[in-house]
């Protein structure tokens, strides 16, 4: 595994060093203090200075690792399914507080269960409405009610 | 004598109906997440986290102890039937149990786990009963040096024992001080890096952090890249291990304990440790240590004793000092503060109830997993036959729930799904995500008490090399900093942790 890093790390430090940049940046706008006071600027700056030298160091590292190539990478289809996974993940944190926690809950898992490896409807409309029912009666239980959306449901 | 009536205080507040009904629930709903593929205790407790923010606060804590151990024996039985370690202790347990499960004997390993676990549980709370007070004592004279020194060490142990490259351990520790220094400074009462949002304000929170990082990244990755398992499917018979069983394992428990319990209270992934270091332990002891790998006894029944040492170990530092040890520890720590608790050194004397309710809950919690394990595992099977693809979807709404139940605040759900996307781009680019999480939690402490103690030295960093404590803390630290320099050293630790990745 480590040996088929080269690339990812070079690139990886690349990224991090340029957020070290930013860190320090944002910092130096906050109120640094002195040694003997020291403000809320000191130790984010502290940070993105070690950041900077490991990012560097890492980019070191990877150059250093010649001829290893790059590990299996992610096949296309799977990437699809991730993406359309998280795609669903933030769909649901938008709309449910407006639509309600059981409606867009089966929606969600129903969407999940067709997307990435189809299972049976049946199965599908079962395991969406009886879990989305489950968890806001618990929850209920609890003393955390899920959100009632606009329907009242 | 003192002792017996705090140990009858704890018994009076584990045993009262309702924490003993949220402990029985931990211990189930842990076995249970400890049996899904993938999820190993640190998800467990951060899936089931929300259930206990309601509770009183000893109930939840009390119940937070159980899913924590009952994901820990979950984990176990995942290892001996399909040869998939629920977590990373109970990778060793695969090596000899799984071989055992092929030979027919898998209700021997399993009934051998569960005892050497309850055995070493027992020891291990009885240690922490002696030590956890001391210490705690001890720590009670630390000043801000003393603790900034022990935050310094805590992250450069974990850094030092966590899995891959040591600038990327590094480097995940640093991001994740970073992100603790998100949120309001309590001293100045100034803003850093909120960029005006209201959720921020009081930091990113550990729990949103944990599900997404360990939660919702899991799973992800298990979606990119699928495992095919097969469960083992042969008859499950004869649960309790035979004489011959118990006269094999009785002194690799009573050495898992002992070894498992000391590494436990150092920082670090010490259940992990404590695994491995038994293993090793009893394969040098052992007259006969060609057998190992072939389905011997010992080799489960130590490690499995000293994982679960290594847990009461690591309340220690937690519970005396303030400072966790490991992730786990961590989330506890999280858990506790949500209930407005502060764990640290006056913790015990000002929450005696708590404390030892606690420590004997665990108690209650292994006998019963004892009782409630063995009869289950037939449950336990077949909810390793339901397939991911229905399974991915409720573990991706738990993590939704839980962290929405958090505060009823829609932002915590991005925050989290944000942390989940991180997650899986550093596991893909072999950055460990557990020096992040710990460094998130020590980083205010750390950040605190560094400036404190200049305050008190007048800007003078010599503070923290004049007082004897903090010296040997921070000499310790920088040393585990500097070892990888070193080749010889280098080469040991990329041996532990290869062996580690199998």
């Amino acid at each position: 595994m480590a040996a088929g890093m080269r690339k990812t790390d070079f690139i990886a430090g690349l990224l991090l060093l340029g957020f070290a940049v930013v860190v320090a940046e944002e910092s130096l706008r906050l109120p640094f203090g002195t040694m003997r006071r020291p403000g809320i600027a000191f130790l984010p700056l502290l940070l993105s200075v070690l950041l900077a030298l490991l990012s560097v160091a890492l980019m070191v590292q990877a150059r250093k690792k010649r001829g290893a190539s790059d590990g299996p990478g992610l096949q296309l289809g799977l990437w699809k399914k991730v993406v359309a996974c998280l795609a669903t993940l933030f769909a649901f944190g938008f709309i449910f507080e407006w639509l309600g926690y059981i409606i867009s809950t089966i929606l969600f898992l129903v969407l999940l269960m067709r997307a990435v490896e189809p299972v049976r409807w049946r199965l599908v409309l079962c395991v969406a409405v009886s879990s989305s029912l489950a968890t806001y009666i618990i929850f209920s239980l609890l003393g955390t009610p899920l959100p009632k959306g606009f329907l009242g449901i | 004598m003192e002792i017996l009536t705090l140990i009858g205080l704890g018994f009076s507040v584990a045993l009262e109906p309702i924490n003993l009904i949220f402990c029985f629930i931990g211990v189930v709903l842990g076995t249970l997440v400890g049996v899904l593929p993938g999820l190993g205790p640190v998800a467990a407790l951060s899936l089931l986290l929300p259930l206990t923010f309601k509770m009183a606060p000893v109930t939840g804590i009390i119940m937070l102890a159980g899913i924590f151990y009952g994901s820990m024996y979950g984990g176990s039985t995942t290892s001996i039937l399909v040869n998939i370690p629920g977590e990373a202790a109970s990778i060793v347990t695969c090596l000899d149990g799984y071989q055992m499960a092929r030979k027919g004997r898998a209700g021997a390993a399993l009934g051998i786990s569960a005892f050497g676990s309850f055995i070493a549980g027992t020891l291990g709370i009885v240690g922490l009963m002696l030590f956890a007070p001391a210490l705690g004592r001890v720590a009670l004279t630390f000043g801000p040096p003393e603790f900034f020194a022990l935050t310094f060490l805590g992250l450069t142990l974990v850094t030092y024992l966590s899995r891959g490259s040591v600038t990327k351990a590094l480097i995940m520790a640093i991001l994740g001080l970073i992100a603790g220094a998100i949120g309001m400074d309590p001293v100045s009462g100034l803003q850093r890096f909120t960029y005006g949002s209201y959720t921020l304000m009081d930091g990113v929170g550990i729990v949103p952090v944990a599900m997404g990082m360990f939660g919702i990244a899991e799973v992800l990755d298990n979606i990119a890249f699928p495992v095919s398992t097969s469960v083992f499917t042969t008859k499950i018979k004869g649960l309790l291990p035979n004489l011959q069983d118990w006269k094999d394992s009785f002194w690799p428990i009573m050495r898992g304990s002992v070894l498992g319990f000391f590494v436990g209270i150092l920082p670090g992934p010490s259940s992990t440790i404590a695994a491995f270091s038994s293993y090793a332990v009893e394969k040098r002891a052992s007259r006969h240590p060609e057998r190992f790998g072939t389905g011997t006894i010992e080799g489960v029944a130590g490690p499995e004793s000293a994982n679960n040492a290594a847990t009461a170990g690591a309340f220690i530092p937690l519970l005396s000092l303030g400072i966790p040890s490991n992730i786990t520890m961590a989330l506890f720590m999280g858990a506790l503060m949500i209930h407005g608790i502060q764990p640290g050194p006056q913790f015990i004397g000002k929450y005696p109830d708590l404390f030892w309710g606690i420590i004997t809950s665990m108690y209650i919690g292994n006998a019963l997993l004892l009782g409630l394990n063995l009869p289950l595992i037939g449950i336990w099977v077949r909810v390793l036959k339901i397939p991911y693809k229905v399974l991915f979807p409720l573990i991706f709404l738990f993590c939704v729930i839980g962290v929405y139940s958090l505060n009823n605040n829609a932002v915590e759900i991005f925050i989290m799904l944000i942390f989940g996307v991180l997650g899986f781009i550093f596991r893909k680019a072999g950055f460990d995500a557990a020096p992040f999480l710990l460094a998130l939690v020590l980083g205010p402490v750390m950040e605190g008490s560094l400036r404190q103690a200049l305050i008190m030295s007048h800007g003078d960093i010599a503070i923290f090399f004049v007082r004897p404590i903090s010296i040997v803390l921070i000499g310790l630290g920088i040393l585990f900093l500097i070892t990888p320099l070193i080749p010889s050293l280098k080469k040991k630790r990329e041996r532990l942790a290869e062996t580690e990745e199998q």
